[in-house]
Formats: C-alpha cells, structure tokens, sequence
C-alpha cells in the first residue's frame, strides 16, 4: 500500500484530529494537557463542528471538559477520564486498533546530557555520524506527517541537545500536535519561546524528588564533562519545569518506575500536584535490549546477583504502587491529576524513528530495536507498519488503556 | 487560578463537628497533622487507659518520665489530676507546651494575631527547592523569617512571655517539616534528608496549619479540668529531681519495634539547631541518645543485668537464620537491644529515687516479636523493677495486632502484639 497523504489537521480550537475507520472513531489531541482522546463515531461530526467553532456545543459535556481544556473553559475545571475514551467507556465494546499510528517518537538527535541507567534508547543513540543535517531533519518530518500520526514526540537524546530543534518544529507546526521529551537538563530561554511558539506540549523526566535517588538512575553522562557543573540532574529538571509552569506552558512530568522509585510515587504526586503539573505520566521500568543489565537491576524482580525472585516478589512493587497513585489520585488530588500508567508490556506498540531517519520498534522476541519495513527502512509502507507494529497495544498506550480502570474510577 | 486549586485542595473541614483539619496535600508531615487533626498518634494512650489514671487521683501529681507528645498529660487534664512529664526529645516536648492547657489562651492570642498579619508573612518567589538537606539556604532564610516574625508577635502579647523564643519554637515545629526538604524513610512514620520542598502556596498551608491548631487548642481548653501539669525537658537516665518524691507514675517507654523517635522528628530538631545556632539558644538533644534509638554504629556498647533481657538475646541468637540475618543481628539488633533495655533499667533506676515509699505506678508495653519469638519487654519491665525493690503485677492484658508494628502488612505471630499494663508498687 502506498503511504497516504496527511489527512491530520488542526481544528480552529488548536486541538488536533483524525478520522480512523479502524479505531471506529475520531482521535483528538490537546496541547494543554497533552493527551490524546478517542471519539465515538456517533459524536465525531458534532464534536469536529464545535472544535472548528462552527457549533456552540458538543454533543456532550464530557468533551468540553476534556477537549475544552485550554480554550472552551478555564483550566480549573477539567476532567481526566481513564482511560481516554469519549464518551464513556460504554461507547466502546472493543479495545481501539487505528489504522495509523497515534503517535511517532522521533529522535531527532543521539546526543544527551543524561545517560539513564534504564535508557531504551541507548542503541539510537550517540552515533555522532547518524547525526542528521538541516534538511535531512525537514526530509523525516515529511516522511513522519504522512503517516498521518495526531501527535509527533521530538525526542531523542535530548531534543533540546539538537541545533535542529526549530527546523524540526517548523516542519510541524500546524500540521501535527507537538510534545517535547526532556530531561531540562539543557533547557534556556530560547527554548522556552520555541516552546511558546509552536504550542509545544512539554514533557519533562522525574523519576524522584529525592537528588541522590533521581540522579543515581539518571546520571549525568560522563561524555558532557563540562556540563557536570551544571549540578544535579532532579535540580534542572525542577528548574525547567517551575519556569514552564511560570511561563504558562503546558508540562507533563514523566516518571520512570522502578524497585527504588515505585513507593515514593504519591509523595511525588503530593509534590506536583502542589507545583502546579496537571498531567503524570508513569512508565514501569522497561526492558530493552539497549540497557538490559540497568533494567534488571532497577526492575526488583531479581535480586543482586541476578537470581529471579519467586512469589509475591517476582512481580515487583508495582501493582501496590500504582494502585496506592490511583487511590491518591481520586482521594488526594481530586482527580486534578491526569495519570496514565504504562506497564510496557507490549514493547512493539510504538513507532520510533532513528536520527538518521530509520522507523523503528522494539523487538518483542528482545532482539533490540526492528525495521518497520525492511525494504523501505527511511519510507515505511502502512501496511508494514500495521503488520509489525502492535496497533492495539499501540492504542492502549495512548489511550490510557493500561491504567487500571477500577482503581482509577473507583 | 493554581492557588485557588490549592485552597480547594488543602483547607479541609472535618465532618465531625465542623473543626478544621489538615489534608495530606497541606504537605505538613503526617506525624504533626495526626496530632492537629486527632490529638495522638500510634504511640499514645488510648482512652482505655483513662480508667487506670483516674486510679492515681488521690497521688497526684502523676509522673511520666517518658513523656512522648504528652499522652498522659492530656488524660490528667480531662481527669482533673496534675501531671509531671519528663522528655529527652526536644520536638515531643515542643510539642508539650504547645498543647499545654495553661498556654492555650496565649497560643490562641499569638494564631489570631499571626492570621490577621498575613500580609506581613515572608513572600518568597520560587517554586520549589531541591537539595540534599533539610533546610538548605533558601529555606533556611525563610523560616528564619518565619521565626521572627512569631517572635514578634509572641513578644507584643498582653501576657508576659519568660521564654518568647520557646513559644515560637513550639508554634513553628509542627509547620516546620513543610518547609524542608525531606523524603519518605523506610518506616512510614521516618523521614530522610534531602528531598523537593514546594514553596508554592506554603501561605495557605500556614494559615491551614494555624486555622486547625486553633481548632485543636479550643478542643484542649474546653476538655481541660486541670491545667497544672508540668513538663521537664530532659533525660529519665539522668534527670535531677532534688528532693521531690512522686507518689504515682503512668509511663510508657519507646517499643523495641525499630520506630526512632529521633529518625520521626529529625527536621524538627534540625531546625532547632539551626534556629538557636542565630538566635542564641541551645537546646540540648544528641541523636543517637535516644531510648530505641536506631542509631548503633559507633554507639557505646552497653549490657543490661536484667537475666531475663539477657536470656531473650540469647535465644534470639539460637532461632535458625540465613547468613545475612545472623550478620544482621550481629552487628545491628543485639546492639540495639543490649542498648535498650540497658537504657530501660538506667532510666528506671535513677526514677526509682524520686519514688515515694506508698508509691503506685502503671508501665504500658506492648510485646512485639523478634525473628518469630516474642520480644517479653513486659518481663523484662518487672524483672528490673522487682531489682529495684518494687513489687509487680500484670495489671491487664490485651492481645491485639498491628500495635506500632513496623510492617502494617505482617501476617500471624509478627502481627500479633500483646498489650501489658504492668502495676508496680512497693
């Protein structure tokens, strides 16, 4: 099949949408809390007439206090349904499967001021000759847009490593819905205006509040000697997320769970949610061919010496910890707190593309990262997409599918 | 917009009536909200134990040389008994004066005065602070500014104050852990160093934290019969009490169950070091002194005499272990428990000596378990009582679980705990 031709667009209301006859509905993403939202079919033109402003109401409320956010109503009253299906769960009797991916992780650069114990990226990264010029940047996001994906992650590295930051967000800017992945490590006022500029939701990495626990799983790479001085890595992603949020920017912080982090997350919460951050994202630790010895240490289903615990233990704290953010998030926060956790358990359910522009996933045999489509690594064809890539799985880690719902609504 | 979220979020009201309570999202540490929001925590009297002092009405004043929060104190003011309490821990006994019921008029003059100033309050325009200390430079100035500002307004009330100073300690501690940086220990009542302290809409919380001690001072003065109670900032081991002798006693010591009260309180007591180090204050507090403290490494290695602590060490080291539990008794939990009850028959051995020949007293002790055997702290009790010439009895016994046990989760012998009140007498 040949690649289509971008048939994502953005509405009047900012927010950004796409039919999907194999999703059975509309996909919707908002930059003010930076999720993407599912539509039933039933509701998708009145929903599409009110964001293109030509009707004064959805056909639900439910859609003015997720899709609203930002523009329709003030941000003090919005609502963080899970998992992110419109209008209710009942609307959906199967789990979504799109025809085209969601969303793209691009890393736009290998470089990065971190060197994450668990990093799955690790093996897409610091190449300095896949390093991609000006317009080879321009040339993916082409290739990227005709995907037809809702949203484009800049990530990498640290996008913000990368001198082609802007070229990248010119390319897409209103054409796609933006997020950029960060450690804040590098984070200046330019950025910031970039950021503004292009409406750019901004993801920014804490995986504890506690200095010595956050940096000893996100260390400073020792390849940036220079950038060391720049002190802890858990102080600049504080920084950078205290001035987006000063600035009015919309920031979702990102968490990685791991055996040393997982019972310390609702602390974590209590202290976003008094910061300000409207949305968290939880990742349980992944396991990747690129860093396999830093995912065993820090997954705390094995013990020291690599011996894999039996019982209760072999699943690790995540269950209780989660459940104990979901409860938090209902009885604490006031479900003022969009959650999404993720348990990866379906590595091949995102779409990546490497700097030198090669679309990628991971291997769910653990063979590391896989071509999308081995004839056309730089131009996959959907139909190599939809065959390689876990679509459903895809969807459950964008919709929200993967928190569990009775905890979460309960 | 944020603030008003948080306003939303952090003022909460308790359903019962009407008082203010604080919420989780305050950020207050969770020891000091218990105690604002309830008046105890796991580790106080329960009522239970009322009709037990009301016994010793006709003995007062009653003596607690383990005074903790000042369990006993708050029974003997509902009673109508005056009370003496002894404590080592200067944040308990902070704490003490704060809900003294002969101070609850002038705290409650000094909450008013401090709400109605609110725009005088220190302003500060960051966010948040990360660091690797509890009161690293930016917080630091800011409680410091705290401080003085309550200084203030303790010194320009009516009543004349002794010790201003004291008085704003007692009324900064308990807000105090929401300006550090901390994070959560191992234990759910312990708090490390180091951690994100959030600034933001630290206001709103102070005035959340003044409106509920408010409520909780108005609870003590109206259930308070008796407002003579006195409290001793010192050490039971060592405490001079001259020439005084009590007639009755109500006590509960630390549990040997690995909670320490220094690791609880730590922000608290830093900050008072920090505090009186720039306004010329000391309060004396070493860390690793404390009864139950966890602290073992490069502590003094002492024995206690008690034959039946002795005999339960000695077959703790009998039970059947894995390598590393041995390792783990040898270098940290037979220290710890020589330490303990060493320190258990100090304390009592010097408080033998301020005891009345027609004296009565009342031990509360919970026996947890140690490797799957029963740690027999109640025998232990009455063995260095009777060999300091007092008789003793089990006055009751309560089985019961999960009391002050470290692992809320523990399941058959590790959660079962048995409650002694132990009645001494000579």
């Amino acid at each position: 099949m040949a690649v289509s031709k971008n048939d994502t667009r953005v509405t009047q209301s900012g927010v950004v949408i796409r039919n999907d006859a194999g999703l059975g509905g509309m996909l919707g993403f908002t930059q003010y809390s930076g999720l993407v939202y599912a539509i039933a079919q039933d509701d998708a033109q009145g929903v599409l007439n009110w964001l293109d402003r030509k009707q004064e109401h959805p056909s639900a409320q439910i859609y003015i206090s997720t899709l609203g956010m930002g523009w329709s109503i003030p941000q003090l009253k919005p609502v963080y349904p899970i998992p992110q299906l419109l209008p209710d769960t009942r609307s959906w009797s199967v789990v979504p499967s799109p025809d085209k991916p969601i969303l793209v992780n691009w890393f736009i650069t290998g470089r990065c001021p971190l060197a994450c114990k668990y990093c799955y990226a690790e093996d897409l990264m610091r190449k300095e000759d896949l390093e991609p010029t000006a317009a080879q940047i321009s040339e993916t996001a082409e290739t990227i847009l005709s995907l037809s994906p809702v949203v484009v992650v800049l990530t990498g590295g640290d996008p913000l490593f990368s001198p082609h930051i802007a070229t990248a967000m010119r390319s897409l800017t209103g054409r796609v819905g933006i997020i950029v992945d960060t450690s804040g490590y590098t984070m200046r006022d330019h950025h910031m205006r970039l950021f503004a500029e292009h409406g750019v939701s901004i993801r920014i990495s804490i995986d504890s509040q506690v200095p010595r626990i956050n940096d000893a799983q996100r260390p400073v790479s020792s390849l940036y000697p220079k950038l060391v001085s720049r002190g802890h890595a858990l102080d600049a992603a504080m920084e950078a997320l205290c001035r987006c949020l000063d600035a009015g920017l919309n920031v979702t912080v990102q968490t990685v769970a791991t055996k040393r982090t997982a019972n310390d997350l609702v602390p974590l919460g209590d202290t976003l949610f008094r910061l300000g951050v409207h949305s968290w994202r939880i990742f349980k630790v992944a396991p990747s061919q690129a860093s396999l010895s830093g995912y065993q240490r820090l997954v705390g289903t094995h013990t020291d010496d690599g011996r894999a615990y039996k019982g209760k233990r072999a699943k690790g704290p995540y269950e209780h910890a989660f459940a104990q953010v979901l409860l938090a998030r209902a009885a604490q926060w006031k479900n003022q707190l969009a959650i999404q956790v993720t348990y990866n358990e379906s590595p091949n359910s995102v779409v990546l593309v490497s700097p030198d522009g090669r679309f990628v996933t991971e291997s769910n045999t653990g063979k590391g990262k896989v071509l999308l489509d081995n004839l056309h690594p730089k131009l996959p064809r959907l139909s190599a997409v939809r065959s390689v890539v876990d679509m459903s799985g895809h969807a459950a880690r964008y919709l929200n599918l993967t928190t569990p719902f009775e905890r979460a609504n309960s | 917009m944020i603030e008003e979220l948080h306003a939303k979020a952090t003022k909460g009201r308790a359903a019962t009536n009407g008082r203010a309570t604080l919420g989780r999202t305050t950020l207050l540490r969770d020891v000091y909200r218990s105690l604002i929001n309830s008046g105890r925590t796991y580790a106080a009297f329960r009522d239970e134990d009322r009709s037990t002092v009301a016994r010793l009405i006709d003995r007062s004043p009653v003596l607690d040389p383990m005074s903790g929060y000042g369990g006993l104190a708050r029974l003997c003011a509902e009673l109508g008994i005056q009370s003496s309490g002894i404590e080592y821990n200067p944040a308990q006994y902070f704490w003490q004066l704060l809900s003294h019921p002969a101070r609850t008029d002038m705290h409650l003059r000094a909450i008013a005065t401090l709400l109605r100033q609110r725009r005088n309050w220190p302003r500060t325009r960051q966010r948040a602070v990360v660091a690797d200390e509890f009161f690293p430079h930016d917080t630091r100035a800011l409680v410091e500014r705290l401080f003085n500002l309550i200084q203030t307004t303790v010194a320009e009330l009516p009543s004349s104050v002794a010790k201003p100073w004291e008085v704003t300690a007692s009324l900064l501690l308990p807000f105090s852990g929401r300006l550090a940086c901390t994070s959560p220990g191992d234990v759910s009542t312990h708090t490390k160093e180091g951690g994100t302290c959030v600034l933001l809409g630290w206001q709103d919380d102070f005035s959340s934290y003044l409106d509920a001690l408010r409520s909780h001072l108005e609870l003590i003065k109206e259930r308070s019969k008796c407002i003579n109670h006195e409290v001793i900032l010192g050490d039971a081991r060592s405490v001079d009490l001259g020439n005084r002798r009590f007639r009755s006693m109500f006590t509960s010591p630390p549990y040997p169950n690995h909670r320490d009260f220094s690791s609880i309180l730590l922000p608290e007591n830093t900050l008072l070091k920090v505090i009186g180090c720039s306004n010329g204050f000391d309060v004396p507090f070493v860390r690793e002194g404390i009864i139950g403290s966890n602290f073992v490494k490069g502590a003094e290695r002492h024995c206690p005499t008690s034959s039946v602590a002795n005999r339960f060490m000695a077959e703790a080291l009998t039970v059947r272990r894995n390598k590393r539990a041995e390792y783990d008794d040898e270098v940290y939990y037979m220290p710890y428990f020589r330490n303990y009850f060493y320190s258990l028959e100090n304390a009592y051995h010097n408080i033998a000596k301020y005891l009345h020949a027609s004296f009565e007293g009342y031990v509360v002790i919970v026996n947890n378990t140690h490797r799957g055997i029963v740690i027999p702290v109640s025998e232990i009790v009455q063995d260095i009582w009777q060999s300091l010439g007092f008789r003793t009895e089990v006055f009751h016994a309560m089985e019961s679980s999960h009391m002050g046990a470290k692992n809320p989760r523990a399941k058959g012998l590790r959660a079962r705990h048995t409650e002694y009140v132990v009645r001494i007498w000579r």
